[in-house]
Order: C-alpha cells, then sequence, then structure tokens
C-alpha cells in the first residue's frame, strides 16, 4: 500500500462561532483525487488550509515529504494580461522560488507538456478562457510540485474548453498527488480515481468513485441524472 | 527582456507612474527659486518637494500592490505570506522606478544649479531623507495594497495616503517625521537630520510588519497578543517625535567659521561659503576706500552666526553666491553707517535715524549704490550732510565714528 501523499487529521478551522471544517481526517492521494461538495461545504477552506494560506485552528494536515511543494490554481486564476505565456510561467515559477535563471528552461519543458508552444509567445489577454485555464495549470507546476491543488478547474469552461482542460490535467505525469475541488461531478468520473464529499465543514464521504456509485439509489439509477449525481445528492441530503 | 525587470507589472503602469513622479517633482520645484538657484534651497528640494512628489506614488503604489496580492492572482496562489523575498522583490522595482522619475524631475533645478551657482554644494543628507522618505512610503503602501482583501480598500488607503502627506504640518512640526511633509527647513531653528531618514526605514518596517499581522489574523498565523505588541508598537513610533522632537532635529548646522584677514579685515564666513572670501574681501576694501575711513574692521557669514547681533565695526551678512556685490554693498552701507541698528527698539529717536538715514545715503552715493538714496522725514539733514565736502565728511565720520556706528548721532553733532 502506497503512503498517503497528504494527511489530515481531526482538522477544524472556524470563521467566528461557524466551523468552516469540522473535525476533518482524511488521507489523499498519490493520483487523481476529487473534492465535491456544495456551496459553502468548506472546500475553498480545506484548500486554503493545504496550501498554507490558510493555519488550521487545531488539527495536523501532513505531506508525505515534509519539505513537498504545493502547486495551487485558484478558482479564477488571476494572469498578468500583458505577460506573454512563457514569461507568465517563469514569473510563476520565480514565485515559487526558482532562481531566474533557471525559470527559462522549466517554461520550455512545461509549454511542451502542455503542448502550448504555439501560444507561448501570445499576450495572455489574447488567449479564451480554456488556454489561459491551461495556461494557468501549466504556471502552476512549472516549479516541479510534487502536489497540485486545482479550485474548481472547468468552471465557466464550454465543453470544448472543458476537454482541453481535463486533457491537460490527465497529462499531468510529474506531480505526485493532484487534488480537483469541484461541483461539477463530470470533472470527478473523468478525472479521479478516488473522492472525497464535504457537507457543512464534515467529511460526510471518502473512498473510490466506484465506492461512491454503489451509493446511488437503485429505484432512481439515471433517472434524473448520472448515477454519480444521484450518489452525491444521496449523500449530501440523505435521499436514499 | 525589460518585462522580466518589472515582471507582472504592466509597462505602461510603470512608466506611467516614473513619469507622473518626474512632471510632480519638476512642477513642485519650478516655483520658490529666485532669480538665481542656490545650494541651499536646491539641495533641500528632493526632501521638500518629497510630499508633493509622493501623492502620484500613494496612489499607484496602494493599487499595484493590491493588484498584484488579491484573491487569484498568481502572487496570492504562491501564498503571500511565504513570498516576502518575491515581495521585496516587487516593492523594490517600484522604489527604484520612483526615485528615477524623482531624479528626472528634479534634474533640471540640479542643473540649473550646478551651472550657475558660484558656491555650495549638495548635502547628502538631503538626498538621503528624501530616497529613505520615498522608499518608505512606497513600501508602506504598496504593502498596505496588497493586504487590503477589496480593491475599494486599498481606494481608500491611497487616499488616506495622500491625505496624510497633505495634513498642515504647521500644526505641528513633528509630524513631519511621520510623514515626508512639507516646509521643513522653514523653520529658523530646526532642519532634519539624518536620523529622519533612519526613522522613515523602521517607521516603514514597523507598518509591514503590523499589516502583515492583521493580515494573517483571520489564518491564525499569529497570535493576538503579537498584533496588539505591533499596534502599541506603532503607536509609540508615532509619539515618539511629538515627545523627543530634540532627538530628531539638531540645531541649524553649527560649523566653525573659516576666518581670513585680508587687508587688515577679519572676514570669518561657513565653510561652505570659504570661495567667497576675496570676492568679500575686495567688496570690503573698496568700501572702505570709497569711505575714506575704514569703517568695516570685520565681517561675519549670517550661516556662520549662531546669534543675529550687530556690532560696531563688524558687518553681518548673507552670502549670495549669484551675485554677491549688491546685496553686500547694502548691508555694508547700512551696517557701517549704524542704520541697522536704529532699529533696535529703544536706542535712538527720530533725529537720530535721520542723521544715520543721511550718512547712509552719503556712503551709498560714495559707494556708487545709486539707488541706496536718503529715505527719512527730515530732508534738511539730508542736505545739510549732502553739502559736506568730501574731506569735511571724511572729518566727520572719523571724529564720531563710535556714535555713529550706535545710531547717536544728531543734527547738533553734524555742526562744524
Amino acid at each position: 500500500m502506497s503512503v498517503p501523499s497528504i494527511t489530515m487529521e481531526n482538522v477544524t478551522v472556524s470563521y467566528r462561532r461557524r466551523k468552516a471544517l469540522d473535525d476533518v481526517s482524511w488521507s489523499i492521494g498519490p493520483g487523481r483525487v476529487g473534492l465535491v461538495g456544495p456551496n459553502g461545504a468548506g472546500k475553498s477552506t480545506l484548500i486554503h488550509c493545504l496550501v498554507g494560506l490558510l493555519r488550521v485552528r487545531s488539527g495536523r494536515i501532513e505531506f508525505a515529504n515534509s519539505g513537498a511543494s504545493v502547486g495551487f490554481v485558484p478558482q479564477k486564476p488571476e494572469l498578468p494580461g500583458q505577460l506573454r505565456v512563457r514569461e507568465t510561467i517563469e514569473y510563476c515559477a520565480w514565485l515559487r522560488g526558482v532562481p531566474r535563471k533557471a525559470t527559462g528552461a522549466l517554461a520550455d519543458d512545461v509549454i511542451e507538456s502542455f503542448a502550448l508552444e504555439e501560444f507561448a509567445t501570445s499576450k495572455v489577454r489574447a488567449l479564451s478562457g480554456g488556454q489561459r485555464q491551461r495556461v494557468a495549470i501549466a504556471a502552476a507546476v512549472a516549479h516541479r510540485p510534487e502536489v497540485l491543488i486545482l479550485d474548481e478547474p472547468t468552471a465557466g469552461l464550454d465543453p470544448t474548453q472543458r476537454l482541453a482542460v481535463r486533457r491537460c490535467i490527465k497529462e499531468l505525469d510529474s506531480v505526485d498527488c493532484v487534488l480537483i475541488a469541484t461541483h461539477l461531478v463530470e470533472d470527478i468520473e473523468h478525472l479521479c480515481s478516488d473522492v472525497g464529499v464535504l457537507n457543512r465543514g464534515r467529511l460526510e464521504f471518502t473512498g473510490s468513485v466506484d465506492e461512491l456509485l454503489a451509493r446511488a439509489p437503485a429505484a432512481d439509477a439515471g433517472v434524473h441524472g448520472s448515477a454519480f449525481e444521484e450518489a452525491y445528492d444521496a449523500i449530501v441530503n440523505g435521499n436514499s | 527582456m525589460l518585462a522580466r525587470l518589472w515582471w507582472p507589472y504592466s509597462p505602461a503602469w510603470v512608466l506611467g507612474m516614473m513619469g507622473l513622479i518626474a512632471v510632480f517633482g519638476l512642477v513642485a520645484n519650478l516655483p520658490g527659486q529666485g532669480a538665481y538657484p542656490w545650494w541651499v534651497e536646491s539641495s533641500a528640494a528632493p526632501r521638500e518637494s518629497l510630499a508633493v512628489v509622493a501623492l502620484p506614488m500613494t496612489v499607484t503604489s496602494a493599487l499595484l500592490g493590491h493588484d498584484l496580492a488579491r484573491r487569484g492572482t498568481l502572487l496570492h496562489a504562491a501564498a503571500v505570506g511565504r513570498r516576502a523575498r518575491q515581495l521585496a522583490w516587487h516593492v523594490a522595482v517600484l522604489s527604484v522606478a520612483a526615485l528615477v522619475g524623482f531624479v528626472a524631475g528634479l534634474t533640471p533645478l540640479w542643473w540649473w544649479t550646478a551651472s550657475s551657482a558660484t558656491w555650495g554644494a549638495p548635502s547628502i543628507a538631503d538626498v538621503l531623507i528624501a530616497v529613505a522618505g520615498i522608499v518608505a512610503l512606497n513600501t508602506v503602501m504598496f504593502v498596505l495594497g496588497a493586504m487590503t482583501t477589496r480593491v475599494v480598500w486599498s481606494l481608500l488607503v491611497a487616499v488616506g495616503g495622500a491625505l496624510w502627506l497633505l495634513l498642515p504640518i504647521v500644526v505641528d512640526r513633528a509630524l513631519s517625521v511621520v510623514s515626508p511633509a512639507w516646509h521643513w527647513s522653514s523653520h529658523p531653528r530646526f532642519s532634519p537630520n539624518l536620523t529622519v531618514a533612519t526613522y522613515f526605514v523602521l517607521f516603514a518596517a514597523l507598518v509591514v510588519t503590523v499589516a502583515f499581522v492583521w493580515h494573517s489574523r483571520e489564518s491564525n498565523r499569529a497570535p493576538r497578543f503579537v498584533a496588539a505588541g505591533g499596534l502599541v508598537g506603532a503607536l509609540i513610533m508615532a509619539a515618539y517625535p511629538f515627545a523627543w522632537r530634540p532627538h530628531l532635529y539638531v540645531h541649524r548646522v553649527e560649523a566653525e567659521p573659516t576666518c581670513r584677514v585680508v587687508d587688515g579685515v577679519d572676514i570669518c564666513v561657513h565653510p561652505a561659503n570659504e570661495k567667497a572670501i576675496p570676492v568679500v574681501g575686495r567688496r570690503i576694501s573698496a568700501a572702505n576706500e570709497a569711505f575714506g575711513v575704514p569703517l568695516v574692521e570685520s565681517f561675519l557669514d549670517y550661516s556662520a552666526a549662531d546669534v543675529i547681533e550687530f556690532r560696531p565695526g563688524r558687518v553681518l551678512s548673507n552670502i549670495y553666491p549669484a551675485d554677491l556685490t549688491e546685496p553686500l554693498d547694502a548691508a555694508l552701507v547700512d551696517q557701517a553707517s549704524g542704520l541697522l541698528l536704529c532699529h533696535e527698539p529703544g536706542t535712538s529717536d527720530e533725529e537720530n535715524i535721520n542723521v544715520a538715514q543721511a550718512i547712509s545715503a552719503r556712503l551709498g552715493e560714495a559707494l556708487g549704490i545709486g539707488h541706496h538714496y536718503f529715505s527719512g522725514t527730515d530732508r534738511r539733514i539730508a542736505e545739510l550732510v549732502a553739502s559736506f565736502s568730501d574731506r569735511e565728511f571724511v572729518q566727520l565720520l572719523r571724529e564720531n565714528a563710535d556714535q555713529m556706528w550706535r545710531c547717536g548721532l544728531t543734527r547738533e553733532d553734524l555742526s562744524p
């Protein structure tokens, strides 16, 4: 059995009196893992704890490698429009502590792996939403992180762009663990092997996608939505 | 390549900021200069115009800081609090841009001064205070802008910074220590020293620390007592200049005067004005010769004087770098005739003043100062003095020099 990339134990975070995360324990990765939940479930809080923007009030978070570097693509990544794609990736690598001299070679590698050659010299503001999202992901992995966290990576994209971004995520071979937070269950179905369902700050389910599908009520399967959606609804709203 | 230097700012923003600062610096230093630039004023120009120049900077720094670090940007994604080095680079780039713009704005004034002023030099303290002020203000505004979560807050920070700079410093000059303020040097007694530059840096460091602590309060990175400690520290720093102003300001720079004897006259000037000694010596010799009596026995540069005190036989005057001749001649005539002492309260009556005026006019005529005419109230006294032959006038001066220097001559003394 492989060592989890991230281990959370009894993580609790409160905003004033409201608990945004309530005693969350979860072992994630390696591989692509999904995090789903309704709006306000605590997904962003959990992500901010993982990337270090928020410190947990109680409990602990541990990475398999104590000095693990983490890449993060926020929900609406705002890339500097006046920079070219290559400069953006170099800039992001530098922000993550890569020496300036080394950023060029890393950017070349990432541009090649993400098939961004044709946009490499384009300014970011000239790109479509899907292309920008791919650039944001490329920029987030330029410093070769062991863990990559994506917050709603396909939100607001049309189906073609969504497919392109999913393809891009699937080709992330260099990253040990990818955590994808989303409310689009199709992303989980197509990208992830494991999944966690967060609801009102509590982790209601963790397991493989197949185990989640098994939670779908047999009577309604495929009637109003996919089996995944039915299973998710059963966990979040208790409809079984 | 250029983009790598100031990434990820737009070149338009950075160049625009530099241009604005240059224009503000230029405009701030256009008025206030007389016909001739003077190093003492041109040197103080950087710190004196800091408030004006900093106005566009507060706005651009706060907005750029916010734009760079707001939620969703790459810097935010890289976890702002852990990227102090990268954040410092951004601040440094903007500070350098602001300084370049500032220097560009001041270049015409300094060029003019360097090519026109006859003596004096830029003061390193003035320049350092200006540099520290710009860097400190830029850092504070940028970091506060970066810490704000909404653009409206960063705008408020920018406006607050601008208002802070425009505070009426006359209320209490100590405010100028926590703000690159107006009219530092206008006070006759105090002038800022290098401690002010150090203070700027410390103050900026403290504000930045408090901002970081405040920013990370939600993430529970800093216990509340640390935030409270930082806040108390900031308050102490703000109160310090009010309570301990003497530590931050020094008495007008005291310097041992440089003295030399020229044609028997003891001439003492501020070391910065040493080059003026030959000119002063020549004018005094010419004056003593024109007067027919050596009325001027010594000369003291106003800049080297601790106390403004007129003494018999001594002339106290400013050194005017561009054209010393005319104001020096006027000072020689006014003080040699004792006219200036006439304005001391209780020393003289109207008759004494009229006599001093008449002698002063006659001395001015002898020295060739056309406009130095009689401006007293009794024209008969002026006519009497004017009627003296040169020999009689010199005899009057020689016999009554002491009394004249004290503005004590009466009409009776003028009688043969």
